[in-house]
Parts: C-alpha cells; structure tokens; sequence
C-alpha cells in the first residue's frame, strides 16, 4: 500500500525528474514476473527492476527486521494511505524489508543516501531532486 | 559497506541481469528502493 502510494508519488513529478535530467528507477525484491502487474497498477513509466536476492539492500544499509513494521508511524501512514484510496494489495517481495534511495551522479559519487527506519518512512521528491 | 554497490546486478522484468553502474552512465540517477510491490 505504501509503496504503491510512494511510487504514484513519483509517476506524478515524471516530468520533474526528467526537468532535472535525472534517471529515476524504482527497485523492489519480487521475482521479476510482478513487475508488469505493479507497474500497470502504479502506471509507472520509468525504469523498474528488482532484487530478489536481496543484495543490494543489504550492501546499501536498508533496514530488514520486524520492528520497523509496527508502532504509531507506520499505522498512521497507513491511515492516511487508505484515506487517499490507496487499499493493500498482495504482497509481492520480502515485506520485512525496508527500502530507502540512493542518488548517484554520472561519476559514481552518491550524492543522497536515504534508508526508512519505518514502513512508509520514504524521502521526498524534493530531496530526491536535490542533492546537486 | 557501499563500496560494491556499482557491481551488484538487479533484474529486469524480462528476467535479465543489469548492472547498478549502468543506471548512472548518461544520468543521475535517483534510485528508489521501495519495501515490496504491493
């Protein structure tokens, strides 16, 4: 749910990563035989790919454990996700598994490093534009 | 800890392998890590 909800976030400001010249991909951790479905459901047009190994989460630092599935953070957004219309679907990937954002420029250098400490912990758009 | 990032492979939805360096050869690249596609 969030997820879907983050990534509708995103397809919404295209347009602004594109201003930026910048290359927005969304990575997940299903088989890759979920991403036609999420993207038809998300109408997401940029790069999707995924990590069922898990790997590169791991290497990047992203949080994977119970914890940052419960307390009044991830309830609240959750709320606030069903408020918006967006209701849970079925699950394709690790759900303990928390994501985060990396921005690198054309040189290797990460210019914004970004892990969630909660489900529906993500970074903005306007961080994601930054960091220039 | 991120020193490998660049060399690690990720999926495309055809199921091939894709190298991370590849997602920032012509851009910057903003890559988001979402939890789940759900």
């Amino acid at each position: 749910m969030f997820c879907r909800q983050q990534v509708a976030e995103l397809t919404e400001h295209a347009a602004d990563f594109d201003d930026k010249n910048r290359h927005l991909a969304v990575i997940g951790s299903a088989e890759p035989s979920a991403l036609p479905d999420f993207r038809e459901k998300t109408e997401f047009r940029g790069t999707l790919l995924t990590d069922p190994s898990l790997r590169s989460f791991e290497v990047l630092g992203f949080e994977r454990n119970i914890a940052g599935l419960v307390g009044w953070r991830p309830f609240a957004g959750a709320i606030k996700a069903l408020r918006a219309g967006y209701r849970p679907g079925a699950v394709r990937g690790n759900v303990v598994q928390l994501g985060g954002a990396l921005v690198v420029a054309t040189d290797g250098r990460v210019l914004f490093h970004y892990r969630s400490s909660k489900a529906g912990d993500h970074p903005s758009v306007e961080q994601l534009l930054g960091g220039d | 800890m991120m020193n490998d990032f660049a060399d690690l492979t990720l999926l495309n939805e055809s199921g091939e392998s894709i190298e991370m360096r590849r997602l920032w050869t012509r851009q910057t690249a903003v890559l988001v890590f979402v939890r789940h596609f759900g």
